[in-house]
């Protein structure tokens, strides 16, 4: 989940806490600074506010009456959110593996590697694109997996291969026969 | 019914309803209306602030960490209160029945429910004051009880009259022995009863901020004497944050705390006697809830405290002793002189002659600080009290010489620049008109009198009647102090009387009087004297208005006894005649008044007073008819949580008539009923 949900929603929490307490003495008929309880009330309606903004720009007719239907909704968003992110990811690498070219000094090699770039790349388009959970790609960022995943040596990255195996065969088989000076990716256009 | 914690509790749930609520909205993200929390937090805050104060109130010094502790306490405080109303029903029907009157065709029966009524009411005081929870009384309030109670039948009240049989023998004799009709109650004033237990807790606190205010304003008025600049100037500062505490104790929100002790105008005196470990719990009192007042009065000594004045009372310091101390009260230089000195001073006090009004405030020449430093001397003489030493050092040259002493102390910082001025023009103003007033009253009274008054004009009772005498009515911590009777009229003295007023000293007072440069009427000389003595004037005639002194309905009221100045309290306790033309008159000795007391009727503590643990004195004038009843009843001081029940008890006294000359007169005495908590 973003930092922004993070904030607002523990921001949210932390205020009704110390309003809680204020609460809890002021029915003890115990002191208590009214003007700062009075501050703390505003404070968390201004948090619950932009809570229920986020909420309702991931979900525009959500609706929910407690924190335990609201907690069941931010779960939903925060699936989605996940699924939005992976789907992405396997898209942004696909298009990385489309832009970058495949050098070496047999046409022959480089044929066979492009070959096995373009399964990858269809892989990976295909997966983002199905209704399910897509699986989780290990490794960073796309502009510099590449060089990431041909990098990768047993038994040292075994998990992370072992993954690729599982879940990206195609994208498995394309780094095993990417050499790293063998792969160069030119830098976007600016515009 | 719900009872006062009870009230505060839900007055405070109440607030707190809708913030509890808004906090679970805000919790789930939900929209909110703050401004209304606002308001509502705000009332809330209040209400704990009160149920604070009202738990403190009953509680002094209680603590609790959360509700569930302070719901201990008030459950507590409930079970008090409930033991307390049921006490208050008991005491409130005693004095209901104590109140009424049976009537009835035939002596005997009257005489006969009238002990059945003396045995309910003895019963149910006796309840009322046992320890434990008193049984609980059936019916409604003490006023619509009997009523009520004469109104039972059988069967259909079986449950109601077996428990009046259970628990209250005596009273349910004598509801059954009386008969509709004949029962007969003054009515109550509707306003005076508080309609509910909450409206009695208003009432309390109002009093106790009007008690707040009033010692505020007494502290203000009063002076700090002391041979040291540094000192007065230290407790000058250490009043003023105790009177700004009692300020803002006085207008803060909520219960303030309960100041114990006396009434205001005796209280700085009460106080500075206190001594630990004997009063530990009036001292802690002061303490947590007044801190500054409590540093205050640790700091002054007896002999530090000059109460003020209350601006129409300053002209009524006691002239005796001013007559017998002050250095101008002069007529002439010779005796003057003489006069300074109590030995050798002479009965007959000499026209006064006043000191400048405006003070210059580095002239320690000026006469007025010389009488305030003469006054300082008198309160040192006071009896039980200790007498300062710089005081005594004032007297010595003024002894020695003859002449008008030099103390070289500083009196107060009060008396410097033009605070000095104005108080000491107000008091010697007022001091002019009050002599003025009484001359011209007796003047008045002399005329009227076809001149008989100057022969035999009446004479101010002896100072050791002045005292009072204590009856003998105990319990509920109530003291009551009767003082001397003194006629209601009083314009002619029988021959007897008037023969041993009649003193050698009358000689050469009328040469004073003929040497006075102020005086220039004889017969307003005439009137300043009373049997060789200066009579103190009883009433302070309104500038400007001197002629509202001279009327036959124009007699001095008992302007001392409202004084707080404890200066005046001589005369506070002094019987004042009041002169009413052509009526048979008569001063009895104190040993009379005392006997001629026939019935007392002990006052109820008030139960507010009590839960406001308000004491006191209630200073009573009262005049006591030819036929021995008590006329009439004016309240001269106390605390309004007090005086109506003193004022109640004393109405229903009674006295044997007091004879003058073999016919019964009117007569008027002080009486001083104390109130302090049960013990």
């Amino acid at each position: 989940m973003s930092s922004l949900w993070h904030f607002t929603r523990e921001s949210l929490d932390q205020t009704l806490s110390v309003l809680q307490e204020s609460l809890g003495n002021l029915k003890a008929a115990k002191p208590v600074d009214t003007a700062e309880l009075i501050q703390n009330f505003e404070s968390a309606a201004e948090s619950a506010r932009n809570l229920r903004s986020l909420v309702s720009s991931e979900l525009p007719d959500a609706s929910w009456q407690t924190r335990d239907e609201l907690e069941i909704l931010l779960e939903t968003i925060e699936k989605n959110r996940e699924i939005q992110a992976r789907r992405s990811r396997l898209l942004d690498l696909a298009a990385g593996l489309q832009r970058g070219s495949v050098i070496h000094r047999r046409a022959a090699r480089v044929d066979q590697v492009n070959e096995l770039r373009d399964k990858a790349v269809s892989e990976l388009q295909s997966m983002a694109a199905k209704d399910e959970v897509p699986p989780s790609l290990p490794g960073p960022e796309p502009d510099q997996w590449v060089s990431w995943a041909s990098n990768l040596k047993e038994p040292e990255d075994t998990d992370s291969l072992k993954t690729l195996r599982s879940s990206f065969a195609q994208l498995d088989a394309f780094v095993a026969h990417l050499e790293p000076e063998m792969w160069r990716v030119e830098a976007p256009s600016t515009f | 019914m719900s009872s006062i914690p009870q009230e505060f509790r839900a007055s405070l749930d109440d607030s707190l309803a809708l913030p509890f609520e808004t906090w679970g909205k805000l919790k789930a993200a939900k929209s909110a209306d703050i401004k209304e929390v606002v308001a509502q937090i705000n009332a809330a805050a209040q209400a704990a602030e009160e149920l604070r104060a009202f738990v403190l109130s009953e509680r002094p010094g209680a603590s609790w960490k959360n509700r569930q502790e302070l719901d201990a306490l008030l459950e507590k405080i409930d079970k008090d209160l409930q033991v307390r109303t049921l006490r208050s029903q008991l005491l409130d029907l005693a004095a209901e029945l104590e109140r009424g009157t049976v009537t009835h065709r035939r002596a005997a029966r009257v005489e006969q429910v009238s002990q059945f009524r003396n045995a309910a009411i003895k019963e149910l005081r006796t309840k009322a004051g046992a320890k434990g929870v008193p049984p609980s009384l059936p019916g409604p309030v003490a006023d619509h009880w009997v009523d009520w109670a004469c109104a039972l039948e059988e069967p259909g009240d079986a449950k109601s009259l077996e428990i009046l049989r259970n628990s209250f023998p005596a009273l349910d004799a004598f509801v059954s022995h009386l008969e509709a009709g004949m029962w007969q109650v003054e009515a109550v004033p509707e306003a005076t009863v508080p309609k509910t237990e909450k409206a009695r807790f208003d009432n309390v606190q109002k009093d106790l901020r009007e008690r707040l205010r009033t010692l505020a304003a007494e502290l203000q008025r009063g002076s700090i004497v002391h041979h040291r600049a540094v000192r007065v100037s230290q407790l000058n500062q250490l009043r003023d944050e105790a009177v700004k505490e009692l300020k803002g104790q006085a207008e803060a929100k909520g219960m303030p705390a309960p100041l114990p002790g006396p009434a205001v105008d005796e209280w700085v005196e009460w106080a500075y006697s206190l001594r630990e470990p004997e009063d530990t719990e009036s001292v802690e009192s002061i303490r947590n809830g007044f801190p500054h007042l409590d540093d205050f009065v640790a700091h002054l000594e007896p002999n530090m405290w000059v109460p003020g004045a209350p601006d129409a009372i300053v002209a009524t310091e006691s002239l005796e002793e001013a007559v017998s101390a002050q250095p101008f009260v002069v007529a002439s230089t010779s005796q003057a002189s003489a006069s300074k000195s109590p030995a050798t001073a002479t009965p007959l006090a000499p026209p006064l002659q006043m000191p400048p009004l405006l003070v210059d405030e580095d002239d320690e020449e000026n006469s007025f600080g010389d009488w305030l430093r003469e006054k300082k001397s008198s309160v040192g003489r006071l009896p039980g009290r200790k007498k300062h030493d710089t005081v005594e050092k004032a007297a010595e040259p003024r002894k020695a010489t003859g002449t008008e002493g030099r103390s070289g102390i500083k009196v107060t910082d009060n008396f410097k620049g033009k605070r000095t001025a104005i108080v000491a023009g107000g008091a010697v103003a007022v001091l002019v008109l009050a002599t003025l007033g009484t001359m011209g009253w007796r003047s008045h009274r002399n005329r009227a009198a076809n001149n008989v008054v100057s022969a035999a004009a009446p004479s101010v009772p002896d100072q050791n009647a002045n005292a009072g005498t204590v009856l003998p009515i105990s319990g509920q911590g109530i003291e009551v102090t009767q003082g001397s009777v003194a006629p209601k009229d009083s314009s002619v003295l029988p021959a007897a009387q008037a023969a041993n007023t009649n003193s050698p000293a009358d000689n050469s007072k009328s040469k004073q009087k003929e040497t006075a440069p102020t005086t220039t009427d004889p017969s307003k000389k005439t009137a300043q004297l009373d049997d060789g003595q200066l009579r103190t004037p009883t009433a302070i005639p309104k500038a400007g208005n001197g002629s509202a002194a001279t009327g036959p309905d124009s007699a001095p009221e008992l302007a001392l006894a409202a004084s707080p100045n404890r200066m005046l309290s001589t005369v506070v306790s002094a019987p004042v005649a009041k002169p009413q033309l052509g009526a048979p008159k008569g001063t009895p000795s104190s040993g009379v008044t005392q006997g001629l007391l026939l019935q007392s009727v002990k006052p109820v503590y008030p139960s507010q007073a009590q839960q406001a643990h308000v004491e006191g004195t209630v200073v009573l004038s009262a005049v006591i008819g030819k036929d021995g009843s008590v006329e009439s009843v004016k309240v001269v001081s106390g605390h309004p949580l007090l005086t109506q029940a003193a004022v109640d008890a004393v109405k229903r006294w009674r006295y044997k008539p007091y004879y003058l000359n073999g016919e019964a007169v009117q007569a008027e005495t002080e009486i001083k009923v104390k109130f302090s908590p049960p013990q």
